[in-house]
């Protein structure tokens, strides 16, 4: 009898040890990632704080402002650094850049560098150079300009990321929010999770169903459903994309079949808007929630739900008390899974969704294709990143780390 | 349980035995063709532990889980309490149930799980605590309240899934190969336990298993299945002596067969002429007539013996074969003039021990130790 009591052994999944042969099976994919996705992804993302556009055309002047307090107007010995460095250059590409970066410290900014490096280029005076600067352009005389263009010169900036929060450092170093019609960003974020919380929500709703569906259904129909639901998996986002445009347009098939039934007697807008963007988010990102919770419904035991009965509870009440947080997990992996692969889709709501409907790796895309400001894209992007991180975390504790990446 | 005793009294039922449970004529077929059990009758009594004996696909898991609720008959009636069930959904059966791989809810701590079937009856908190102890100390498992099953032994696990089916005290408990999955020696132990809690509960026990030993051990009574029929429904000991079919000879224990011809029936004993017209009493069966081909069956340790020319009694002589011993004794395989082979167990305190492959030795056995059925 008491032998009985003592635990049999536990029979824990045996891992192999940390041995030599699978650091060298897995090197050429760990080479293979440092070199093509660590490495850059760690370069993008300095970019969010680095700063070295101004330093590297204005080498004189970032030296020289370095000294100034910052109250008033800089010393003379920064203004002769200025024109030293405007006068000296020859790269307008690289002063072109220095701009533009200025520019977003102080909007006009760009105009004013190129005319005051133009003119002093071409005339050659004796006089003080705080004098033939603000000849040139009285804004020299405001200490605001000075003040970006101190701001512009340090090594790190907190610029960019203040901006990815609408916010920016005013001319007296206070930390403001943005004009009204500059603030798009934080609306962006918070649209952006709210779209893929809904879109997560609606696959949650769709995709249980399915999944028990699958699990329990007859192996022909289970295979056929699971099938179906997979089938996205194999098209190409862009096909399938366009094709949900052509049924849900104005005179598409599900408007033309509406109507044919008498059920709506106008169109219904159903593309180009909100609707249009939840409906082919869903169908792209369904398989990211029904295979994990299919996964985890096939691994419990139809036993279970027959001891609830046995109990005597009504197979309902089985259902919320023992079935419902055996699957959690599995609901866990599918919601976390989907969220992510949501929060980062631009093509989907660019090409479906109406004006309002961009989400905040249209910015990312924006930033570094279009306007070419890295630094605004990197920064957009590590405040994308850690929001993932932080709910993957969240998620993990919650749920286990190991079921999420399906180890157990 | 003496009201309900009266009740099923003033049924068709006879008065001397108290029937909780009757299958009447129950078949079940799967894709219509594929026959599961068919015409299955049996009435299981009242505080009674009955096990289902059978080897797999004889119908014994099908019969437990139509009772459980899990199953529909395809035809026929199963009475609980003299109320036909076949209609009444699991949940509201009342029957306690025991599943093979213990089946406990892993998101639940031991208590939470025996607390749900009280939880599901609305009983007071008070009540719930008391009773979820109670069975917990029948199986001494108090100490393990708070640990998620996960944490136990397979054991240890399967006492608690013992509590959990005992624990909303039903009249009637199922248990499905319940101790298939642990080692021998805990097997041992917890058949025992069971046993004990079946004596100290009251409760009416069916209990499905292919380990005829276990069968032995724990049962009042045993229903042999084969092919989803009952071959024979009997105490352990009646299985073992006197057993009906051949099935249940060859099912229960080692058994030896012999083919041979009826030639005589009298008194209930046949006589048979087998090979080199060497003729054998045995126990005649039903069903047994003259002229008829028969197996005559005997057990192994029902023969006794002796090394050739030393016995007056006996009936067949033989060669040894084989000789293995097992420490409490010696099993032997002897090979008749005809080449039938026979296994012969004696205790090591038996004589002929000293036997060795390739002696002659003559075997004898009691008339009444040979049973005769029809081939």
């Amino acid at each position: 009898m008491n032998e009985c009591l003592v635990p049999e052994q536990e029979r824990p999944i045996r891992r192999a040890k940390l041995t030599t042969a699978p650091i060298l099976l897995s090197a050429p994919l760990v080479v293979f990632l440092t070199v093509f996705f660590f490495a850059p992804l760690a370069v993008m993302l300095s970019y969010s704080v680095r700063n070295n556009e101004v330093p590297s055309v204005l080498p004189h002047l970032s030296k020289a402002i370095a000294t100034w307090d910052g109250r008033g107007l800089p010393p003379d010995s920064v203004f002769s650094a200025l024109a030293l460095d405007l006068r000296s250059n020859n790269d307008s590409m690289a002063l072109g850049e220095a701009a533009r970066r200025l520019d977003f410290e102080a909007p006009g900014y760009r105009a004013l560098l190129f005319k005051t490096a133009r003119r002093l280029q071409a005339e050659q005076t004796s006089t003080a150079s705080r004098d033939e600067l603000t000849n040139i352009d009285a804004r020299w005389s405001n200490p605001r300009y000075w003040l970006a263009l101190n701001r512009a010169t340090a090594r790190l900036t907190p610029a960019f990321f203040l901006a990815a929060f609408d916010l920016k450092i005013d001319d007296v170093g206070h930390i403001v929010r943005v004009e009204d019609d500059r603030r798009v960003y934080l609306d962006t974020f918070l649209r952006t999770f709210q779209i893929a919380g809904t879109v997560t929500l609606l696959c949650l709703v769709l995709g249980y169903p399915i999944a028990f569906a699958i699990t329990v259904l007859p192996r022909r129909l289970a295979a056929a459903l699971t099938f179906s639901v997979i089938l996205p998996f194999w098209t190409s986002l862009l096909v399938r994309t366009s094709a949900w445009i052509v049924v849900l347009s104005k005179d598409g098939v599900v408007n033309s079949f509406l109507t044919r039934l008498g059920v709506i007697s106008e169109p219904l807008q159903l593309i180009f808007n909100r609707t249009g963007l939840y409906i082919v988010m869903v169908h792209i990102l369904l398989p990211f929630m029904v295979l994990p919770i299919r996964s985890v419904m096939n691994g419990i035991s139809p036993n279970y739900m027959k001891a609830s009965a046995s109990l005597g509870a009504h197979p309902c009440l089985g259902f919320f008390k023992v079935y419902l947080p055996l699957t959690l997990p599995g609901v866990g992996a599918g919601c976390l899974m989907t969220f992510i692969i949501a929060i980062g889709y631009y093509i989907t709501p660019a090409l479906v969704g109406g004006a309002g409907d961009n989400m905040i790796s249209f910015f990312i895309a924006f930033h570094t294709n279009s306007v070419i400001n890295w630094g605004m894209a990197a920064a957009l992007g590590v405040v994308l990143l850690s929001a993932v991180l932080l709910i993957f975390g969240t998620f993990g504790r919650l749920l286990g780390f190991s079921r999420i990446v399906a180890l157990k | 349980m003496l009201q309900r005793t009266s009740e099923s009294h003033t049924d068709d039922t006879p008065p001397q035995t108290d029937v909780i449970v009757r299958f009447e004529n129950v078949s079940k077929t799967y894709d219509q063709d594929k026959i599961i059990i068919s015409g299955l009758t049996l009435d299981i009594e009242r505080g009674e532990f009955l096990t289902l004996l059978g080897p797999s696909g004889s119908g014994k898991s099908t019969s437990l889980m139509m009772l459980a609720g899990f199953e529909a008959p395809s035809a026929g009636r199963i009475y609980l309490n003299g109320r036909p069930i076949e209609n009444l959904p699991a949940h509201k059966r009342n029957i306690g149930m025991v599943f093979q791989n213990y089946a406990l809810f892993p998101h639940m701590t031991v208590a939470e799980n025996l607390a749900y079937p009280l939880r599901v009856r609305r009983l007071a908190k008070g009540i719930i605590t008391q009773r979820v102890n109670r069975a917990l100390d029948m199986v001494q498992m108090r100490d393990f309240a708070e640990r998620k099953p996960a944490l136990l032994s397979g054991g240890q696990q399967q006492r608690v899934a013992l509590a959990r089916a005992i624990v909303f005290q039903p009249e009637l408990i199922l248990m499905d190969e319940p101790l298939g999955a642990l080692d021998k020696r805990l097997r041992e132990d917890l058949q025992l336990e069971i046993k004990h809690l079946h004596q100290e509960l009251g409760v009416t026990v069916v209990y499905v298993t292919h380990d005829q030993s276990e069968a032995l051990t724990m049962s009042d009574r045993i229903a042999i299945f084969n092919g989803g029929r009952i071959e024979q429904l009997d105490k352990p000991g009646a299985l073992y002596d006197a057993p009906q079919t051949r099935f249940v000879a060859g099912f229960i224990g080692d058994n030896n067969a012999i083919e041979g011809e009826v030639v005589a029936i009298r008194d209930g004993l046949a006589t048979l002429v087998i090979d080199h017209g060497i003729s054998i009493l045995a126990r005649a069966t039903n069903g047994l007539s003259k002229g008829q081909r028969a197996i005559i069956s005997i057990r192994p340790e029902k023969i006794s013996l002796r090394a050739a020319g030393t016995s007056s009694a006996a009936q067949l002589t033989a060669s040894i074969r084989d000789r293995i011993y097992l420490g409490d004794h010696f099993q032997f395989y002897a090979q008749t003039d005809t080449g039938t082979r026979l296994l012969i167990k004696q205790l090591n305190v038996a004589e002929g021990l000293g036997l060795n492959p390739g002696d002659r030795c003559e075997l004898a056995w009691a008339a009444e130790d040979c049973i005769a059925f029809r081939a």
